[in-house]
C-alpha cells in the first residue's frame, strides 16, 4: 500500500467502518436509553398511580370522618348498643344520611363486637373483629368477597364513650382502574391467579417487572405494593402500552440505519471524488516529471482552482515554463556552441573538424547515388603579405570578403570549409567532377577582380586552388586523407606554377567496384 | 398673631363634641332603626311568631324575631342577650322557655314579662301502645329505673330515652319531671334541638321524650303525647295543677326597655290574638304579675 490513492481508499472504508461501528453502538445505546426512559416513565407513572391510591386513601378516610362525627349516627348508635337492640332505626338513617355516597360498602359494628349494620359483609366483619379496637382508626387494603378493596373504620365515641366503629370500603374496580387507565395512560393488571408472598408485617420487596397481554397489546408493567393490607393481597401489577416504546425504536432505527446509509453514501461519493480529485492532478503530475526526465517539457495547463493540488500544478506549469526557456536556451547556446564547433568564428564557414563529419556522409551518399565527391582545396596568394602590409584585421576584412564570394559562387550542395589560416575547401557532390574545376576557376576569376575596401585601403589578392575527388572504394578516412593529398599537391603545384590558378588532379567520376557493390548489399 | 378667646375656646370644643357624636350616629345601621329585634328560645319564638303581625300593626315598628328551633345554649340566653343589647335607637327584647331565678335577674338586670305556662309532653312513637303513664312511671323511666316498655304495659323492648336538658341552671321545665340533670338515666340520647327531638322519635319506635306544646308536629309526625296519670296536658290541667309538667314563657327586657317594647309586651300578655293562641297550644296565660 504505497500510493495515496490507496491509502485514501483505506482511510475512506476505515472511515466508514468507524461510523458504521458508531451508528450501531448507538443505535444500541438509544435503545438501552429509551428502554431504560420507558422503564423510568412507567415507574413515574406508577408513582402516580400510587398517589391516585393515597389520594383515594385519603378521601376514603374522610368519608369515614364525616360519617362517623355525625351527631345522629353517634346518638344512634349509643342507642343501639346501649338501650336497644333494633338497628334498624340506624341503618335507616344511615342510609338516608349517607347512602349516596360513593362507597362500596359499609359495616358498623358495635361497642359488644356485634354487626349492627352490614350483617351480609362477614369477610370485611372477620377482617375487622379482632382489630378495630387496638386503633381508633385505619386505612388497609385487603381481598375481600368483593375482590381488591380499600378500606377505611373510625371509631364512634358518645360522649367519649366507644360506642361502635363504622367501616367504609371502595372497591378497586372496572369503573376506578379506567380512571386510573385515563390519568396515567396505564393499565392496572390484578393478577388473581398469583398472591403476594410478602408477609403482611415483612418489609416489602417487589417484583422484577413483567409483561402483560391485553387486547393485543403488550404491556411492560411493575408491581404496586398495597400497603397496609390485612388480607393476603393478588398481586397487582401497573403497566404501560410497549406499543410506544416499540414504536419510539422502530422509528429511531429507521433514522439510525437511513442517516448511516444516507452519510456513507455521501462520504463514498465524496471519497470518490476526493480520490479522483487527487490521483488525477498527481498522476499528471507524475507522468510529467516522467517526460520532464525524459528532457521533455510539455506544456500544462494552469488552473483556476485553490487547492493544494492544483497550487503544485500551477508551480509545475511555472517549472516546466522556465525549463523549456531555459532548454530553449539551452538549446540556442548548443547549436551556437555546435555552430562555433564546427564553423569559423570569422567566416562562418565550416571549420575542418567539420569535415570529418560531412565527407563520411558525402562519401555514402556517392555510392548510393553513382556521385563522386570532389573538392577543390584553395590557398589565399601572398595572404601573409596582407596582414604584414595591412593589418591583421585588414586580413581578417579579407578572409571574411573571400568567404562571402565562396558563398555567393558555390552552390547549395556545396560545402565550405575554412581549413585553417588562408586554407579553404570546397567540398561537393556531383555527377560530373569538372564542375567543380569549373566553379574553383569561376572563383578565381571573380577573386582576381575583385579590390577588397578595408579603411580606404583598396586591397587586391588572388587565389590557388587543387581540385580532386574521393575515390568511393576506399573506406572513408583513407578517401578524404587521399583525396586531400591530392588537392594538395595539386595546390602546391598551382603555387610553384605561379599562383592565380586551379590544377586538378586525378578527377574522375568513380565508380564502385563489384566487391564494393557486394559490400554495400 | 391672633389671641384665642375664650369664647371662641367653648365654641371649638362645642363643634367638636357635635361633630364626634354626628360621626358616631353615622356608623349606626341605619337598617337597625325602627325596628323591633327579639330573639330567644324557640317555643316562646313560636308565640312572637304567630302574633309577629299584629304585633307590627300595633306598635307600627318592623318586628325581626329569631329563635326558630333553637339549639341548646342558644334559646334562653340569646334571649337575655338580646334584651341586654337594647338601646333607644336599636329595640331589642328576648323571650326564654325557663323559669329565670331572682338572682339571675337581679344580676343581670334585666326584667321578666311572663306570658303563659306551657305544657311539657311526654313523648312516645305513635307505634307505642303506651297511651298513659304515671308521674312515677315516667319519672321512673327517666331516671333508668325502668327501662323497658314491658314494665309498663307495652311491648317488650328496650326503652330508649331522649331529653333535651336545657338551661341546666335554671329552675322550672324539665326539672318537672326530674330535679337535676344528674337524675336522669345515663344511657339516654340528649339531643341539641327540639327538632332533633322529635327526629329521634319519629326514628325509634321503642323512644320516649319530651317537647313544650307550642311544638308544631307537622303531619307526618310519628310521635304523639301522653297522659299523665290521665291527664291530658291542657291549660285546664295546668290550672288546676293536675298536670305536672310544664314550663313558663316569658319575655325579657333590659330594665328600661321603651315604649314600643313594653307596647309589645303588653299585647301579647293581653291581647285576643294570644289568647287565641294560647287556646291552640293549651298554654295557660300568665297576669303580667305573675312573675
Amino acid at each position: 500500500m504505497h500510493s495515496y490513492r490507496a491509502k485514501l481508499i483505506v482511510y475512506t472504508c476505515l472511515f466508514m467502518v468507524f461510523l458504521t461501528g458508531s451508528t450501531f453502538y448507538s443505535y444500541h445505546y438509544i435503545q438501552k436509553v429509551l428502554s431504560d426512559e420507558s422503564f423510568l416513565h412507567l415507574k413515574r407513572m406508577s408513582q402516580v398511580l400510587i398517589s391516585q391510591l393515597e389520594y383515594k386513601k385519603k378521601e376514603l378516610q374522610h368519608y369515614c370522618q364525616v360519617i362517623t362525627n355525625n351527631l345522629q349516627l353517634k346518638e344512634y348508635l349509643f342507642i343501639v348498643t346501649k338501650v336497644s337492640n333494633d338497628p334498624q332505626p340506624l341503618q335507616d338513617m344511615y342510609r338516608t344520611q349517607f347512602g349516596e355516597l360513593p362507597l362500596q360498602r359499609h359495616i358498623i359494628i358495635g361497642s359488644n363486637d356485634k354487626i349492627i349494620s352490614g350483617k351480609e359483609h362477614k369477610d370485611l366483619y372477620k377482617v375487622l373483629k379482632d382489630r378495630w379496637k387496638k386503633l381508633p382508626a385505619n386505612t388497609f387494603y385487603i381481598n375481600g368477597d368483593k375482590g381488591l378493596e380499600l378500606v377505611s373504620y373510625h371509631h364512634v365515641t358518645y360522649k367519649d364513650e366507644l360506642t361502635g366503629v363504622v367501616a367504609v370500603s371502595y372497591s378497586l374496580n372496572g369503573y376506578w382502574l379506567r380512571q386510573i387507565n385515563r390519568n396515567t395512560d396505564g393499565q392496572l393488571f390484578i393478577d388473581y391467579a398469583n398472591f403476594a408472598t410478602t408477609k403482611l408485617r415483612d418489609t416489602p420487596t417487589l417484583a422484577s417487572p413483567k409483561t402483560f397481554v391485553r387486547n393485543h397489546q403488550t404491556f411492560q408493567a411493575i408491581q404496586v405494593l398495597l400497603r397496609p393490607a390485612m388480607t393476603e393481597l393478588p398481586e397487582v401489577w401497573f403497566g404501560l402500552p410497549d406499543s410506544d416504546l416499540s414504536e419510539r425504536l422502530t422509528e429511531h432505527r429507521i433514522i439510525a440505519l437511513s442517516s448511516m446509509i444516507i452519510v456513507m453514501v455521501i462520504i463514498l461519493s465524496y471519497g470518490l471524488v476526493v480520490i479522483r480529485n487527487f490521483n488525477r492532478p498527481l498522476s499528471r503530475l507524475i507522468e510529467l516529471t516522467r517526460e520532464v526526465t525524459d528532457g521533455n517539457f510539455p506544456k500544462l495547463e494552469k488552473s483556476e482552482k485553490k487547492d493544494e493540488f492544483s497550487t503544485l500544478t500551477n508551480h509545475f506549469a511555472d517549472m516546466l515554463l522556465a525549463l523549456r526557456k531555459k532548454q530553449d536556451e539551452v538549446n540556442q547556446a548548443h547549436a551556437e556552441l555546435e555552430q562555433t564547433a564546427i564553423t569559423d568564428s570569422l567566416t562562418g564557414l565550416y571549420n575542418r573538424r567539420q569535415l570529418n563529419d560531412v565527407f563520411p556522409k558525402l562519401l555514402a551518399q556517392s555510392r548510393r547515388n553513382k556521385q563522386t565527391v570532389c573538392c577543390a582545396l584553395i590557398d589565399l596568394d601572398h595572404f601573409k603579405r596582407i596582414n604584414d602590409q595591412h593589418g591583421h584585421l585588414a586580413g581578417d576584412t579579407v578572409l571574411q570578403y573571400f568567404s562571402s564570394q565562396l558563398i555567393s559562387a558555390s552552390r547549395e550542395n556545396d560545402y565550405l570549409f575554412r581549413m585553417g589560416g588562408e586554407e579553404f575547401l570546397i567540398l561537393t557532390l556531383s555527377e560530373l567532377p569538372v564542375g567543380m574545376v569549373s566553379l574553383a576557376e569561376k572563383i578565381r576569376k571573380n577573386i582576381e577582380q575583385s579590390t577588397v575596401l578595408y579603411e580606404d585601403q583598396e586591397i587586391h589578392f588572388t587565389i590557388s586552388s587543387g581540385v580532386s575527388c574521393a575515390d568511393p572504394d576506399m573506406d572513408s578516412d583513407a578517401s578524404i586523407r587521399e583525396m586531400l593529398t591530392r588537392a594538395d599537391t595539386a595546390l602546391y603545384e598551382a603555387k610553384q606554377k605561379g599562383r592565380n590558378m586551379v590544377i586538378t588532379k586525378r578527377i574522375q567520376a568513380y565508380t564502385l567496384t563489384e566487391a564494393r557493390k557486394q559490400g554495400q548489399q | 398673631m391672633y389671641q384665642f378667646t375664650s369664647m371662641t375656646r367653648i365654641c371649638c370644643v362645642i363643634f367638636l363634641l357635635v361633630f364626634s357624636l354626628d360621626i358616631a350616629h353615622a356608623t349606626d345601621d341605619p337598617a337597625d332603626e325602627g325596628e323591633i329585634i327579639g330573639a330567644g328560645a324557640h317555643f316562646s319564638w313560636v308565640i312572637f311568631n304567630t302574633l309577629k303581625a299584629d304585633l307590627e300593626k300595633k306598635t307600627g315598628k318592623k318586628i325581626t324575631l329569631y329563635g326558630k328551633n333553637s339549639m341548646l345554649g342558644q334559646g334562653c340566653n340569646a334571649g337575655i342577650k338580646n334584651a341586654l343589647s337594647h338601646t333607644h335607637d336599636h329595640q331589642r327584647f328576648g323571650f326564654v322557655c325557663c323559669d329565670l331565678s331572682e338572682q339571675e335577674i337581679a344580676e343581670k338586670h334585666i326584667q321578666v314579662h311572663p306570658l303563659a305556662l306551657e305544657p311539657i309532653l311526654i313523648l312516645v312513637n305513635k307505634e307505642n301502645p303506651v297511651s298513659d303513664l304515671s308521674v312515677e312511671q315516667i319519672r321512673d323511666i327517666f331516671s333508668g329505673r325502668i327501662t323497658n316498655w314491658a314494665d309498663v304495659g307495652g311491648n317488650n323492648e328496650p326503652i330508649v330515652v331522649i331529653t333535651r336538658l336545657h338551661c341546666k341552671s335554671r329552675p322550672g321545665h324539665w326539672k318537672t319531671i326530674l330535679p337535676s340533670h344528674k337524675d336522669f338515666r345515663k344511657e339516654r340520647l340528649n339531643v341539641k334541638s327540639a327538632d332533633d327531638m322529635i327526629n329521634r322519635m319519629n326514628a325509634f319506635k321503642s323512644a320516649i321524650g319530651h317537647i313544650g306544646s307550642t311544638w308544631n308536629f307537622g303531619d307526618d309526625s310519628q310521635v304523639k303525647a301522653i297522659r299523665v296519670n290521665h291527664i291530658e296536658p291542657t291549660a285546664a290541667n295546668l290550672a288546676n295543677g293536675k298536670y305536672p309538667f310544664f314550663r313558663k314563657l316569658s319575655a325579657v327586657t333590659s330594665l328600661e326597655p321603651g315604649d314600643d317594647i313594653t307596647k309589645l309586651i303588653k299585647e301579647v300578655q293581653t291581647g285576643s290574638a294570644f289568647h287565641s293562641l294560647t287556646r291552640r297550644y293549651q298554654l295557660l296565660p300568665l297576669s303580667p304579675q305573675q312573675n
